[in-house]
């Protein structure tokens, strides 16, 4: 380490900013797709039909098919189809786990969930595929991972983001003097530039997503908060969960049928007290027991997770009262973890978390080419060629700047043209993006660096570039006809990717000039160098 | 929120100025003098409260902050990209503020 307080706070900004850098990349990327989630299903779901149903006859149609469906759940859940994030109407049953014998416990058991057609209340057929929440899901289970080996994982990269950030900005002499500058075309001065000046410009954005996101794993992170309280082991741990999600409403089952009420009534007593398309679900707890209760949820309209509810008596329909109280603590928690997720976003705000997101990803990019390009000029002066920790650094960020965005193409290629009646369809698609990511990453190891760069970048382009292609192929909803009957999913889905496919085109083309430029140079400065000494052959 | 951009941007556009190596973008070999720095530096602070409270007002304190912070982001952004690659862009809005400060600063006088 450096002598003086910035140069060492220099030295931990490099190293913990490169040590995960990679993983926090392919975090923000795939984090950042999760901003339209619910579009991609939608793309990755064609069969999906646009939902007309008007509430009451949604909620009758799910009422009706979990009636028929199950019984002595602990918990059924109604997503009619009146926000973006549940385009079509969904039901989900959670039952009671079983003890040793046979009988019903507390905890939760297995969770079922469908998607409904509200006009026959027969669950809707679509081809298997893990959609836009599993990509989103990625971000922070990596997919291949058991959950507390990730949480554990990205709870450390996280640790190590926010370290970075605020060393960074301690590092960052001229935050006020540089705020709007970036100088172009000028070497490892741009790339400072660029890193820096996007990192100013988007710190509350910066600070907030990777704050929050740790909060997402507090309680992994310190488990002797809940220990100390709960007792440790497997069994505490659940109950600490089964309490945190406990809602005051609920009571005890009271073992005693009872029919359950009109749930489309209770949702209409809803929309007249909040206006019309303000539910967002309805949520009943031990369905057709005495003691059902039934919780009609509001839209959400700011940024915390929770939200106004009406409770009702599940079998007189009676209002029993509204929206629970919350402890400051809760409160807080809630909040940030909304402000990660933006559920509340309208589409402005939306994409502008979409955009922010993405300086996010260029932010942590251009570090980790600067780690290169810094270091560059004196690793290649070296004897032998540079170290092997240098080409490491430099292979993987080929692999992983072009090569996710390529493999995450792959994963749609997958869902449009593996055979629908493939076995474990959803998991090969995911498959299919991870070999791909591989492949991408061993690919730079046996090029030239420079011309991995390129064509990496050439294979990117027009992996994104056909996807309009392929959908328009396989689905016969091409860009045109999708901008005509205005539906916005899918043309936004092909702009969107014809728009990043023609960015990395043009990345290409630049590097491409300037690797020319490079060699016109070399050859010049050789030619010169044999006028000056006749005498010397080479 | 595009009001509240439009100030933000704008009162961007003004601390930029104040900042010499942007100035002289814009008018090599220029020099701000101390008072009209002093205008320019308190009308674009202005100008940034007004962003956020006018969406604050709008939207509420948590949402409004949240799209506050977007859009600082959003109207920084595209006035970075300005300087860096049409500079004139930049210099034609700028103008105008420019002509509206410099006559408030002679009524002072």
């Amino acid at each position: 380490m450096k002598n003086g307080f910035r140069q060492s706070m220099a030295w931990l900004h490099t190293w913990t900013g490169l040590v995960v850098g990679w993983v926090l990349f392919f975090v923000f990327v795939t984090g950042n797709l999760g901003r339209f989630d619910t579009e991609i299903d939608r793309w990755m779901k064609p069969e999906l039909p646009a939902e007309t149903a008007t509430l009451a006859q949604s909620i009758d149609a799910a009422q009706q098919r979990l009636q028929e469906k199950t019984t002595g759940s602990a918990l059924w859940t109604i997503w009619p189809a009146t926000n973006r994030d549940y385009p079509n109407l969904r039901i989900r049953s959670e039952d009671y786990r079983l003890d040793a014998q046979g009988e019903p416990t507390n905890l939760r058991g297995n969770r079922a969930e469908e998607i409904l057609d509200p006009e026959t209340a027969a669950p809707v057929q679509t081809r298997a595929t893990g959609g836009g929440q599993l990509l989103y899901k990625m971000h922070y289970a990596l997919h291949y991972l058991p959950r507390n080996v990730s949480d554990w994982l990205i709870g450390i990269c996280s640790m190590f983001m926010l370290v970075a950030i605020i060393s960074g900005v301690i590092t960052h002499k001229k935050i006020f003097a540089d705020f709007f500058t970036f100088r172009p075309n000028k070497g490892q001065r741009s790339w400072l530039d660029l890193h820096a000046m996007l990192a100013t410009i988007t710190l509350p954005f910066f600070l907030m997503i990777t704050y929050s996101g740790l909060v997402f794993f507090v309680l992994t992170l310190f488990p002797g908060i809940v220990a100390s309280n709960y007792g440790s082991g497997e069994q505490q741990r659940e109950v600490f969960n089964e309490e945190m999600a406990a809602k005051e409403f609920r009571i005890e089952r009271a073992n005693s049928p009872a029919n359950l009420t009109r749930l489309s009534a209770l949702a209409d007593i809803a929309e007249k007290r909040w206006g019309e398309g303000s539910v967002r679900l309805i949520e009943v707890s031990d369905p057709g027991d005495a003691h059902a209760r039934v919780r009609v949820v509001h839209q959400l309209d700011d940024t915390s997770r929770t939200n106004q509810e009406l409770i009702f008596d599940g079998a007189s329909g009676a209002l029993l009262g509204e929206q629970h109280a919350e402890s400051q603590a809760r409160g807080f928690y809630d909040h940030l973890l909304g402000l990660h997720r933006g559920l509340f976003a309208d589409w402005i705000l939306r994409w502008l978390y979409f955009i922010s997101g993405w300086i996010g990803a260029i932010i942590i990019g251009s570090g980790l080419v600067l780690w290169v390009v810094k270091r560059a000029p004196k690793q290649l002066k070296q004897e032998g060629g540079p170290d092997i920790g240098h080409r490491l650094v430099e292979s993987l960020n080929v692999g992983t700047i072009a090569g996710l965005p390529i493999a995450i193409a792959a994963y749609f290629w997958a869902n449009r043209l593996l055979p629908i009646d493939l076995a474990g369809r959803g998991n090969w698609e995911a498959n299919a993006m991870f070999i791909v990511w591989l492949a991408a990453l061993l690919y730079p190891v046996f090029r030239p660096i420079k011309r991995a760069w390129i064509e990496q970048f050439w294979i990117a382009s027009a992996a994104l570039l056909l996807l309009p292609v392929i959908n328009a192929l396989t689905t016969g909803r091409h860009l045109l006809h999708s901008l005509q009957v205005q539906d916005w999913i899918f043309a936004g889905f092909d702009l969107t990717a014809i728009t990043a496919g023609l960015l990395f085109a043009y990345g290409a083309i630049k590097l491409s000039r300037r690797e020319e430029v490079v060699a016109v140079n070399k050859r010049d400065k050789k030619v010169h160098a044999q006028l000056d000494s006749p005498a010397q052959t080479i | 929120m595009l009001i509240s951009f439009l100030l933000a941007y704008f009162a961007f556009t003004l601390l930029s100025l104040t900042k010499n190596r942007h100035y002289q973008q814009l008018w090599p070999g220029g020099q701000l003098s101390e008072s009209t720095e002093y205008i320019l530096q308190t009308l674009g602070w202005v100008g940034l409260s007004g962003s956020s409270v006018y969406l604050l007002y709008q939207k509420g304190i948590g949402i409004g902050l949240t799209e506050w912070c977007g859009v600082l982001s959003a109207a920084a952004l595209l006035l970075v990209l300005q300087f860096s690659y049409a500079p004139r862009t930049v210099a034609a809005i700028a103008l105008l503020e420019w002509g509206r400060s410099s006559s408030n600063s002679d009524r002072k006088q």
